[in-house]
């Protein structure tokens, strides 16, 4: 008895030393990132010399910076919206329709999953100028469409997947038309799913370097952005401020989406008005 | 309320790849009748009921509504309302907003709306749950507010799909006769959906009996269980003992037929076409109408050997068989009223031989097949 508990304590400490390494691994690298941003230096280095909010600042000032913000937000916005709009179309005719050659479709949509996003940012490119359609943000979101979609295609399903589809039936059985029903039942029912496909989708766009690098042109998204800032150093700091800055926001949205979401679940839904 | 010609279906079909769900089904329902469509899994019962309410579109034929073709329309376009299965309670929305769905639709005034939610759930007695979400409901309850949200719609035509199939056994019960009284109540005609004939036959006016997507049979229950018209009904329904024979004489009201398990036996005529003689029939015992005894009784009588005692509390059912018969014949031995031997007070002993005797107003013919 006492062994076997002995041992059992054992375990659970190098169970915990374990996790403290792993959390330790995972945010280390995120922690240097806000550390550095208040560093009264242009050089990364330890030991810091002097806390300072000029990083800060200068970020305000940089018009660029803004510009290519800006952009990237706007190309997040549409290829979120767009691909969820999409994959919500998609999820719910291969979940509950009959669709001939179902796996196939399934396979193809998720294929730029697995192509090498180098590959696909070429062939895009390749694609794009064969058209004759100039490089723009228009050409970024398309791709980013192509990307976000097997993200927002995989979370839907996977919502549909315990969707009763005779909640649908019961609805039109109790007179209301398919729009009427969708609007009523399937997108309240579905929106847990739809915030976390937005979210995702926001966040892979946001991410991408390669396809916007290829796809650009002039217009930089923030990631090209700050690729071509590396070049010079003195302008490093405040791509460190810029990206605490990003971290601070997107925990905050993921707090607040997490926050929405257990709102929905938990409060009994809205009663007659 | 029962009478006129309601809900009219002409010779619907629906086929899926090679196989005929419903196979030409023609069927007229009165209306206020509670009807049951009776058969078991995969004989077109549901498909039947999902084309009546729209679900499913009929390859063939129409479905007619109290003197309107709805073939074609869509299940917010026609007078039914259905009880799921699964009752499809919409778990985003409370008891009370479940039962208002429907009348938001027909932008019912508010307080209209307002009094009929509150009569349905007087109805089903779930005044106290109003603010429930559907996760806090029972079985018993989650059905009841089906039924509630369909009936509050005042449709023509309430469509029942098994809908007490997921009860435990005395809820289910307790549930068959609040239907019943329900649909009494309220007058409206109602198809039901079930492959328990026990609850079809304590329910219903009628019952079309269903297999492999054909009506073999559309009877009320006394007549489906007294007089069946084929093999495949009197076996589905209840337990029926089954001798092959061939028809000896016809005189007047009566048809002597020669089996090889009970010997010769005289047997009610069936109405319509009697068969002639010497044509193959089958006849037809229920257990009830069998006896069972040591001593011999008057009349004609067969020796048997008891094989097993199946006992139910309020009736036994015995095995028996006869010499040359391979399958075992049923008795039902009501306790209350014992068979004759059994009277002694001495229960008759597995592998006992005794004499069985049969009613004969109790023998059915039926066509052989």
């Amino acid at each position: 008895m006492t062994e076997q508990s002995a041992s059992a304590s054992r375990g659970s400490r190098a169970i915990l030393v374990y996790a403290v390494a792993y959390v330790a691994f995972l945010y280390s690298p995120v922690i240097l990132l806000p550390l550095f941003s208040f560093n009264d230096s242009v050089f990364i280095t330890f030991p810091l010399s002097g806390f300072t909010t000029r990083w800060y600042r200068e970020m305000a000032a940089d018009g660029a910076m803004h510009t290519a913000l800006w952009n990237t937000i706007k190309v997040g916005t549409v290829a979120a919206l767009g691909s969820t709009i999409l994959g919500l179309l998609a999820a719910k005719a291969l979940s509950q329709g009959r669709v001939p050659g179902r796996a196939a479709l399934l396979a193809v949509t998720n294929l730029p999953l697995f192509v090498p996003e180098i590959v696909l940012g070429i062939a895009l490119l390749l694609l794009v100028t064969t058209v004759g359609m100039p490089l723009s943000l228009a050409s970024v979101t398309i791709g980013h469409l192509l990307i976000c979609l097997p993200f927002a295609l995989a979370v839907l399903m996977a919502r549909f997947k315990g969707f009763d589809p005779s909640l649908e039936e019961a609805s039109r059985d109790l007179g209301e038309n398919g729009w009427m029903t969708f609007w009523r039942v399937t997108f309240p029912l579905m929106l847990p799913g739809i915030v976390s496909s937005l979210l995702l989708t926001f966040i892979v766009s946001f991410d991408d370097f390669m396809i916007a690098f290829f796809l650009s042109g002039t217009e930089a998204t923030l990631p090209v952005y700050i690729w071509g800032e590396l070049r010079f150093p003195a302008r490093l700091p405040r791509v460190l401020a810029l990206g605490a800055a990003i971290l601070v926001g997107s925990a905050l949205l993921i707090v607040l989406a997490e926050w929405l979401r257990r709102a929905g679940a938990g409060q009994p839904a809205r009663t007659e008005a | 309320m029962a009478g006129a010609e309601f809900l009219r279906l002409e010779a619907v079909t629906k086929r899926y790849g090679q196989v005929l769900a419903v196979d030409n089904v023609s069927l007229s329902i009165e209306r206020g009748e509670f009807f049951s469509l009776l058969g078991p899994s995969g004989c077109g019962k549901t498909t039947l009921l999902r084309m009546i309410g729209g679900f499913i579109q009929p390859d063939g034929g129409r479905v007619v509504i109290d003197g309107q073709d709805v073939t074609e329309r869509p299940p917010n376009k026609r007078p039914t309302n259905t009880v799921f299965q699964s009752y499809a309670i919409f778990p985003h929305l409370n008891v009370r907003d479940n039962i208002a769905y429907g009348l938001r639709t027909e932008r019912v005034a508010k307080t209209e709306l307002d009094t009929r939610v509150d009569q349905a759930l007087a109805m089903i007695k779930l005044e106290h749950c109003a603010r429930k979400q559907s996760n806090q409901l029972s079985g018993g309850e989650r059905q009841r507010v089906a039924l509630a949200r369909a009936l509050v719609k005042r449709p023509k035509v309430l469509l029942l799909d098994e809908p007490l199939g997921a009860l435990d056994k005395r809820l289910r019960e307790s549930m068959q006769i609040e239907l019943r009284q329900l649909q009494r109540e309220v007058g409206i005609t109602f198809v039901f959906v079930t492959h328990d004939q026990e609850e079809a036959l304590s329910m219903s006016d009628r019952i079309a009996v269903m297999e492999k997507g054909k009506v073999l049979q559309v009877a009320a229950p006394k007549t489906l269980y007294e007089a069946p018209s084929s093999r495949a009904v009197a076996s589905f329904i209840g337990t029926m003992n089954l001798f092959e024979g061939r028809v000896a004489a016809v005189s007047g009201g009566s048809v002597a037929v020669e089996t090889f398990a009970l010997g010769r036996l005289e047997a009610p005529r069936p109405d319509g076409a009697s068969p002639g003689a010497g044509s193959a029939v089958l006849v037809a015992i229920r257990p009830e109408s069998l006896l069972l005894s040591r001593a011999l009784q008057g009349g004609p009588s067969r020796p048997c050997r008891l094989i097993s005692t199946a006992y139910f509390g309020d009736r036994s059912q015995l095995q028996v068989g006869i010499e040359g018969v391979a399958a075992p014949v049923a008795v039902a031995v009501a306790v209350a009223a014992p068979n004759a031997g059994a009277a002694d007070g001495r229960p008759f002993a597995a592998g006992e031989i005794l004499n069985l005797s049969w009613r004969p107003d109790g023998i059915v013919l039926l066509p052989p097949d």
